[in-house]
């Protein structure tokens, strides 16, 4: 009996036990508590609005690139001996596959989050499908992630020369590889149609989609997102007001007005002006909050600085926030900052300094353009760009701390006086930093701010879209170069609203007027940098394609003075030396910056443009 | 026939609070906080149940058939919370989560479940106690494989099937050896098995979703490329051995000679970067140890007042990576590289050859090197080895192409010889172990030579490269060394060789009563007496991390102390 009862406890026990895992599939499969599985998400809209946000939180990873690439490379920046090798090569053009900044994973992580987010939305919510359904804010979210797609693409595109195309219903790692290893065309043959009223209804056709190219070169990519954006897209930009009172939240993520931006500059890289007009425009001329992207003093004269404080529906069309006390901090400071911690690893050019300590304020030229000899400087005005430049976009730190202004503008005026000596011992010894990224930011805060799109950049874009725009009426062609130079000096272009003084890009901080304003005209002057003295001109008269060319140059170098470091100034000259079939344009400029020994070893590789993209795909 | 269940529980919990004062010392994490607490709390519960039916049965007189089935269930939860502030009050009294700054405080953690569940059976099998044969299988379902893990059989969820034989024959037993009476065993061994490890993450296998923060709130990301058809580790063995005992055991040997080959190894293959990640959890390398494993003992005296015993163990191992998918791993460590690459050994050290350094300006001009960021060196900079460059050639710049296997952490020899004399009651025993063939980054040694800003340093820099001309091993000086002169090298390997006299004790025994106890003993024991090595650190036998890939990597653990014992113990 003993025996038994021992044999009952044993059994007893193996029974308890099986019956406690119930299933061998189910005990297998144990709910992990801290990872989220996709089989446990999109139940409700809380869940789709954090896939959404998860976005975001990836887009947010491609800041330092963005700048590098975009910046590095071009003319505004360079290195320090801090700089470690994977800048270096950035900077020498040489960039190897393992460079950390070069990678396009993250651009990759962002399309492939997309790609699952459209998949997901096309399958669970259908009627962001059909565009007669009332407008959700599901199709606003799936507005959302197609713009992030897209832009995503399009830079990746202007970096890389050509990138794989990832169709969203590639979803398995062997699909992706099949297709981007298949000759021709891949036929992807798992089709399913989504009933609109949910996702029990689908039916799976076993009908091929043909997806025909691997890889996508620019014009690829600008013909497909533009399509796709202009097509598919029937709202985006989610209400989040998380906090009713923080505007803030509509311009950091894609909201119509950003759509728009990115359509307008895939247009323009393209060299489509009538459709980059037209969706900047949407920009330039939004009556909505009062004209709230035309240029005002909002943002004018010392307030101009606060577009790197706030965030303010005012200037900024999308923003990527970043905020320390949340925990969301990027490398931008400590790449530029030379004040401990940082590392002080790149830091401005001559030729970016140059931009703003070498244009001036309120200068009286008297002359004739019929004896353009004759005419002269009769008041050099005062030197400097102090509201963008020297403070905010740029500082000379010495012991930690910015040299003040009245000191370096002193330094300024002795130079115009020609004496160049006294004038060094002012910087002498100080370290020329960036200081976009580090204005009013503590050492340890790291969280500036990053404009994708702002309001000057799009008002500068348009001016380059009129300068050469022009239509025929009545048999005479009308150009635009007008409304270019109006845009960038004061803003007349734009109906003026009594309640809201257009100011325009260079007026807003000072130098939009009469006197100090681009001129484009027969004959324009060149003068010193140092003195303001006229030194020489060109004649232009009858050559309104040399106007062009003058006025592009105008509005590249205001682009410098207003954008500097927010990552585009290197698409920029490559926008440029494409539209004027001339990559010497790129290369004399970007080799500028280059010690004289190695001038002409840069301007002759950059005059191969194959040398511009990032060679990852090939 | 008898059943058998064994039922274990476990709920193990480690709190640990770390507090890195302010008083004293430098600051921490970039500068930013002056000083730093830290909670962790770990919990691991547990619960196991092995059941089995064990079966005996001889037929006859000669066949012996014995048999093992059950069940072996496990379940394990862990969890992991930690958080961290910082800047508390300056004067390093408040020490608590909640005294550091607000908006320096950070928490993480993990919550990992895994169940196994394996069906097995062995079975074993003697004739005349001449003929030993053994077998067995095992169906293994474990929650960490995918859920369409290769290599496996499905039934409801994927199970590996793994197994194991063996074959032995005692030669002593049989009967053309009975008359040679010095003989006590002779045997003759071989087995062969292939078991699996699920040892691959909880999450490998699973399509999850990470959160990442987005201004207030925060957003889901997905976390891998699912990689659901990932399996088990599988470890095949094969072994042959010889036992052999002589003259009434006084000489017993072995010797086993195996070959052990790891397949399906997890690895973290690069993938392509168009999938949107660097690496992805594979079953992608094969590795193979080789080795051979000798035991020995000797009584070499034996009179009934004294006894002498010597024995020796040695062995000997190959490790070699046969195949690693993407042809080379490399594993970023503080302060090193780890390498795992085809023809190598395991987690072998990965970095630059370190040849000296130029004494003169001439020298460094002619050998015409640069840096990988594109600087030339310069006289009193290290000189580097120039193997290869991006079109298999030697380029002239010292980079990434220049890297190549400078050591490994695993030993080609290691072993141990213990040597006993017994008198009456008196025993003196001394143990000897060795180590050759492997090495160590002496992490420390890098630190305290490398020269790059205020902290001390040892008085090796001295001899640091100051002046045209000198002949020196150590490099300038440089703040920030943004030259690269303290790079990981072969600078920094060393030969981590060593003899050591492990323990010396002498003892003496009383084996029955003394006073009130049952018996006693009276011992006086000495550790770490002496070693023999050309290891410049504190101590060449040290291990940081259980992790294979952090061994033979010293970043400055306490040395083990040499110890003199002397103590009594008593039997109750």
């Amino acid at each position: 009996m003993r025996n038994y009862n021992k044999y009952t406890v044993i059994v007893v026990t193996i029974l308890v036990t099986l019956i406690g895992f119930s299933s061998c599939k189910d005990f297998l499969n144990p709910e992990q508590e801290i990872n989220i599985t996709e089989d446990k998400l999109y139940e409700d809209w809380y869940e789709y609005r954090s896939i959404e946000m998860g976005l975001y939180g990836i887009q947010s990873k491609l800041v330092e690139q963005i700048v590098l690439l975009g910046e590095l490379r071009a003319d505004l920046l360079q290195i320090t001996e801090n700089a470690d090798a994977d800048m270096v090569e950035i900077y020498n053009f040489n960039i190897s596959k393992e460079n950390k900044y070069a990678s396009p994973t993250t651009f990759f992580e962002l399309i492939s989050a997309s790609n699952n987010f459209i998949r997901i939305l096309q399958e669970k919510q259908p009627q962001v499908l059909d565009p007669e359904s009332p407008i959700t804010n599901y199709d606003k979210l799936y507005g959302e992630a197609l713009c992030m797609r897209a832009w995503a693409y399009f830079n990746a595109v202007r970096i890389y020369g050509k990138v794989p195309f990832i169709y969203e219903s590639l979803t398995t790692m062997d699909e992706i590889n099949n297709f981007i290893n298949s000759s021709g065309t891949y036929i992807d043959s798992v089709h399913i149609v989504f009933g609109l009223d949910g996702y029990e209804n689908d039916t799976t056709y076993n009908k091929p989609i043909e997806l025909e190219k691997q890889y996508f070169d620019l014009d690829l990519v600008i013909d497909h997102f533009t399509n796709e954006l202009e097509n598919s897209v029937k709202a985006v930009g989610v209400n989040h007001y998380l906090d009713n009172n923080d505007q803030t939240w509509e311009v950091s993520i894609w909201n119509p007005y950003a759509m728009h931006t990115l359509l307008g500059t895939m247009y323009l890289t393209e060299g489509d002006y009538t459709q980059a007009a037209y969706n900047f425009e949407k920009i330039t001329r939004a009556s909505s909050d009062n004209y709230r992207y035309q240029l005002d003093q909002s943002f004018s004269n010392g307030r101009w600085r606060n577009i790197f404080n706030n965030i303010d529906i005012k200037e900024h069309i999308l923003t990527m926030w970043f905020n320390k006390a949340q925990f969301q901090q990027n490398q931008l400071q400590s790449f530029f900052d030379s004040r401990p911690p940082h590392k002080y690893m790149l830091k401005p050019t001559r030729r970016a300094v140059m931009f703003w300590e070498t244009i001036w304020d309120d200068y009286v030229v008297v002359g004739n353009d019929s004896k353009p000899w004759e005419t002269k400087t009769v008041y050099r005005g005062l030197p400097g760009d102090f509201y963008r430049g020297y403070g905010v976009s740029y500082a000379y730190l010495k012991n930690n701390e910015p040299i003040e202004d009245e000191k370096v503008f002193n330094m300024l005026w002795l130079k115009s006086e020609e004496d160049y000596r006294t004038s060094e011992l002012i910087v002498e010894d100080a370290d020329t930093v960036v200081w976009k990224y580090s204005w009013n930011k503590g050492v340890f805060d790291q969280d500036a701010n990053f404009p994708i799109y702002r309001a000057a950049g799009v008002h500068l874009w348009l001016a380059e879209v009129y300068t050469y725009w022009a239509f025929e009426q009545n048999g005479i062609v009308r150009p635009f170069t007008i409304n270019a130079v109006n845009i960038v000096n004061d803003g007349t272009n734009y109906t003026i609203d009594a309640d809201r003084e257009q100011m325009g890009v260079r007026g807003r901080v000072g130098f939009g007027d009469k006197s100090d304003g681009i001129k484009v005209g027969n004959i324009n002057y060149i003068f010193h940098p140092f003195t303001n003295k006229i030194e020489g001109y060109t004649d232009l008269t009858g050559d309104f394609l040399g106007k062009q060319l003058y006025l592009e140059e105008q509005i590249m170098d205001e682009r410098a003075r207003e954008l500097a470091y927010e990552g585009e100034r290197f698409n920029d000259l490559i926008r440029v030396a494409k539209r004027r079939n001339d990559p010497s344009y790129l290369a004399k400029i970007v080799s500028s910056k280059f010690p004289k020994e190695r001038r002409d070893e840069m301007y002759n590789y950059l005059l191969n443009e194959d040398n511009w993209y990032v060679h990852y795909f090939d | 026939m008898s059943v058998h269940s064994d039922i274990g529980i476990t709920y193990n919990v480690l709190k640990e609070q770390v507090f890195m004062p302010n008083v004293g010392m430098e600051l921490y994490y970039n500068k930013e906080a002056i000083n730093v607490s830290k909670s962790t709390n770990n919990s691991l519960s547990a619960f196991y149940n092995n059941t089995y039916f064990n079966f005996n049965k001889s037929f006859g007189k000669d066949h012996v058939l014995s048999s093992i089935s059950g069940v072996h269930i496990l379940s394990n939860k862990f969890e992991l919370d930690w958080g961290l502030t910082k800047n508390a009050h300056p004067n390093d009294q408040y020490r608590m989560l909640q005294d550091g700054a607000n908006n320096l405080r950070e928490i993480g953690g993990a919550n990992r479940d895994w169940n196994w569940l394996s069906f097995y059976e062995n079975l074993g099998y003697s004739y005349k106690d001449k003929y030993l044969l053994t077998a067995s299988v095992s169906l293994d379902g474990s929650s960490r494989v995918g859920d369409n893990a290769a290599n496996t059989i499905n039934i409801g969820a994927p199970f590996g099937l793994f197994y194991a034989a063996g074959a032995a024959w005692r030669i002593s037993n049989e009967s053309f050896l009975k008359d040679k009476p010095a003989l006590e065993e002779l045997k003759l061994r071989l087995s062969y098995g292939r078991s699996g490890n699920d040892d691959i993450g909880e999450t490998s296998a699973t399509n999850y979703y990470d959160a990442i923060k987005f201004r207030e709130t925060s957003g889901l990301i997905p976390a891998i490329i699912l990689n659901d058809e990932l399996t088990y580790e599988t470890v095949s063995t094969i072994n042959g051995g010889v036992d052999l005992a002589l003259w009434g055991n006084r000489v017993k040997t072995s010797i086993d000679v195996f070959q052990s080959t790891t397949d399906n190894m997890l690895i973290y293959t690069p993938v392509d970067a168009y999938f949107g990640f660097d690496f992805r959890p594979e079953n992608g390398g094969k590795m193979q140890n080789t080795g051979v494993e000798l035991n020995l003992f000797l009584r070499l005296m034996d009179k009934s007042s004294f006894k002498w015993d010597l024995q020796a163990s040695y062995s000997t191992v190959n490790n070699n990576i046969l195949e690693i998918k993407g042809d080379k791993l490399v594993i970023p460590v503080r302060g090193a590289e780890i390498v795992n690459m085809p023809g190598e050994q395991a987690n072998s050290f990965y970095g630059y050859i370190y040849e000296g350094v130029y004494s003169t300006t001439e020298e460094a001009e002619s050998k015409g090197l640069k840096n990988d960021k594109n600087v030339a060196y310069k006289a009193g900079d290290a000189i580097f080895t120039d193997i290869s460059g991006p079109d298999g050639t030697p380029d002239g710049i010292i980079n990434n192409f220049d890297k190549t296997v400078i050591g490994s952490s695993n030993p080609k020899h290691f072993g141990g010889i213990s040597n006993t004399f017994t008198y009456k009651r008196w025993s003196l025993n001394a143990f000897v172990q060795f180590v050759s063939g492997n090495e160590v980054f002496n992490y420390v040694r890098s630190q305290n030579e490398n020269m790059v800003g205020l902290a001390n340093q040892s008085t090796k820099v001295l001899d640091r490269w100051q002046y045209e001309g000198q002949q020196t091993e150590i490099p300038r000086a440089l703040f920030d060394d943004l030259v690269g002169n303290s790079s990981f090298s072969s600078r920094w390997i060393e030969d981590g060789s060593y003899l050591r006299l492990k323990n010396v004790s002498l003892s003496y025994t009383i084996k029955n009563e003394f006073l009130a106890f049952k018996n006693a003993q009276f011992y006086f024991s000495a550790t770490n007496l002496l070693t023999v090595s050309n290891y410049l650190g504190y101590d060449p036998e040290f291990a940081y991390s259980q992790s294979h890939k952090m061994q033979g990597i010293d970043y400055g653990l306490t040395p083990q102390s040499r110890q003199f014992v002397l103590g009594v113990k008593l039997g109750l």
